[in-house]
């Protein structure tokens, strides 16, 4: 690596923990920044209320920002080098909306689920549905050897889920829908501290697990038939992503919604900014800037303060479009599209 | 290191392009394969290097059926050399090498000092030693077959195989690319198998040839081949010239 990437490394770095600070101090109430501090230090507040409200919701919702950034960023990453494709992504690829489809069957169907069953049966549908679109690519896969038309298969399994959702809520109750609604909007503040350790490992050990694939991804860059004469086992490599990247965007969904535009742009901007894309440095930098890009989103969305939180959704294609055009329009300029 | 086919039909679906073919990879030689549009010369590559399984019969390396093989051990044997352009702008001429080494070290693709010399003296085989930390986007074409070739070079194989190497270069890059592959032989014994379609600036490095002709796969010394007029079949009103190494309408 060389010192310009160790220092865009080292200010994005430092520019997470400044964005996460942020998260911590904005929000629906003020709280004086002493008690912040001492809070998160282990001290206590002036007053319980502003200690719950730091520790139950803002650093729950800062935690969850900079995993579900992490996690989807991850994902989008591996899935375009797998599918070759700059525009993969976890919602492009049918993952979300599967894991959305499986959300809205418990939400929609099963009615208004309340409290700590409620959570655990959102989880499982996310993954059930994200796992049922993973199965049905990898079958694809096995008879589609393209990686071009199996991203078409993922788009196509996308509307498919979209359609089945779209009658689920045709037939659901008032309040089972306005749920579904809410949760589709994308928020990283409806997640909990006492389930925020699961979510935190889920997406750790496999963000951590990509990691080992830096080596065959690099290969792949070259096109499958070099990276098969090189010794890559291209079958065992692409069910190795798919089920990662799944398993990283169902994580995300079940928690935080479907949130779409970072798992597409953060692997860009990680390329941009570093100018490679050797996925030795490639893969941590994009979990860096993904987690940095869920801060940011989550700040964002606290700035209107006692007027309520705007939803991710609004945020990320402001931030996601204009990358994707500049990629669009200076391709050519491009190092790795060429 | 001998390569040999043994009854190989190779194709796609059941339509075989060339049946039950047998023949023996001189080692430690440069052999050409030539042939016309659609003979089948990048299928029977193709089956080769494992990218598609033969219809038929067996594809052996002192004995070893290659389809026994798992992808690893089977890039310790065989590197390989594509016509079409990669992708991997993004890596630099040193990054893209450095895949050569990936059959030889771990799960990290950590690179002892050992590869890094390799990957070094790969760089430098090619003439590339001024742009080893350039991205791969700034290359030529030229320049980038010559990385692309270098990376092979580093897998440090028995045997480099190449379909049409040389297609997309300059004739300068394409006696570049041949005298480099000729050295290749005379050093370090390795066996090269090439397609290519500029018979004529090619052939008189090569020592041995597979011809492609009406369907059947012809084989011998390059100096016998000639003498025989065999290449005067290969294409159809196409004569070959053995004094001046031209084709010409018949």
């Amino acid at each position: 690596m060389n010192r310009r990437s160790t220092s865009i490394i080292i200010i994005a770095a430092a520019t997470l923990v400044v964005l996460f600070f942020l998260c911590l101090f904005t929000g629906s109430v003020h709280i004086p920044a002493a008690d912040i501090l001492s809070v998160i230090t282990g001290g206590e507040a002036t007053r319980t209320a502003h200690q719950f409200i730091i520790l139950e919701t803002r650093l729950p919702a800062a935690l969850a920002a900079v995993l579900c950034g992490m996690a989807l960023s991850v994902a989008g990453l591996l899935m375009q080098t797998t599918f070759d494709n700059p525009l993969a992504g976890p919602s492009i690829l049918g993952i979300s909306t599967g894991a959305s489809l499986g959300v809205a069957i418990v939400m929609l169907l099963c009615g208004s689920v309340i409290g700590a069953w409620g959570k655990i049966a959102v989880l499982g549908g996310a993954i059930v549905g994200a796992a049922a679109i993973l199965a049905l690519l990898l079958a694809m896969s096995a008879m589609v050897r393209s990686a071009v038309m199996l991203l078409i298969v993922g788009i196509l399994l996308g509307y498919l889920s979209s359609s089945a959702i779209s009658l689920l809520n045709f037939f659901a109750t008032r309040e089972g829908v306005h749920a579904y609604v809410i949760w589709g909007l994308g928020s990283f503040s409806s997640v909990t501290l006492d389930s925020l350790p699961y979510f935190a490992v889920t997406a750790l050990v496999f963000t951590l697990l990509s990691l080992l694939y830096a080596k065959p991804l690099n290969a792949l860059l070259l096109g499958e038939q070099y990276a098969a004469s090189v010794g890559v086992n291209l079958r065992r490599l692409r069910f190795a992503m798919l089920i990662i990247s799944g398993m990283l965007t169902a994580a995300a969904t079940a928690w935080c919604g479907p949130i779409g535009f970072i798992g597409l742009v953060v692997p860009h901007i990680a390329r941009l900014a570093l100018q490679s894309s050797n996925h030795r440095i490639l893969l941590p930098a994009t979990a860096l800037f993904g987690a940095l890009v869920g801060a940011l989103c989550q700040f964002l969305s606290t700035i209107p303060g006692s007027a309520g939180i705007i939803p991710i959704n609004a945020i990320t294609p402001i931030i996601g479009v204009p990358v994707i055009l500049y990629i669009i329009i200076k391709r050519r300029s491009i190092a790795y599209f060429n | 290191m001998n390569l040999t086919l043994n009854h190989l039909s190779v194709g796609y679906g059941r339509h075989a392009v060339l049946a039950d073919i047998n023949a023996a990879l001189q080692p430690s030689a440069l052999t050409m394969l030539l042939g016309a549009n659609g003979a089948g010369k990048s299928t029977l590559l193709r089956t080769i290097i494992g990218a598609q399984p033969p219809l038929a019969g067996s594809i052996t390396i002192d004995g070893t059926d290659l389809a026994q093989l798992a992808p690893l051990e089977r890039a310790r044997l065989i590197s390989v050399v594509l016509t079409a352009r990669t992708g991997g702008g993004g890596l630099t001429v040193n990054e893209l090498v450095a895949i050569g080494r990936h059959p030889h070290c771990g799960v990290f693709g950590r690179l002892s000092a050992a590869d890094h010399q390799i990957i070094a003296d790969a760089i430098h085989a090619v003439g590339l030693g001024h742009k080893a930390y350039s991205p791969i986007a700034s290359l030529s074409d030229g320049e980038r077959q010559k990385a692309l070739i270098a990376r092979a070079l580093a897998q440090q194989t028995p045997i480099i195989i190449l379909d049409e190497p040389t297609s997309f270069l300059d004739i300068a890059a394409r006696f570049d690319i041949i005298e480099l592959l000729s050295k290749m032989v005379t050093e370090r014994q390795t066996t090269v198998l090439m397609s290519v379609h500029d018979i004529t600036s090619s052939l008189p490095y090569s020592t041995h040839i597979w011809a492609i002709a009406q369907s059947q796969l012809h084989t011998g010394p390059t100096p016998e081949v000639i003498a025989s007029g065999l290449l005067s079949t290969l294409f159809p009103n196409t004569a070959f010239n053995p004094t001046t190494l031209t084709f010409h309408r018949s």
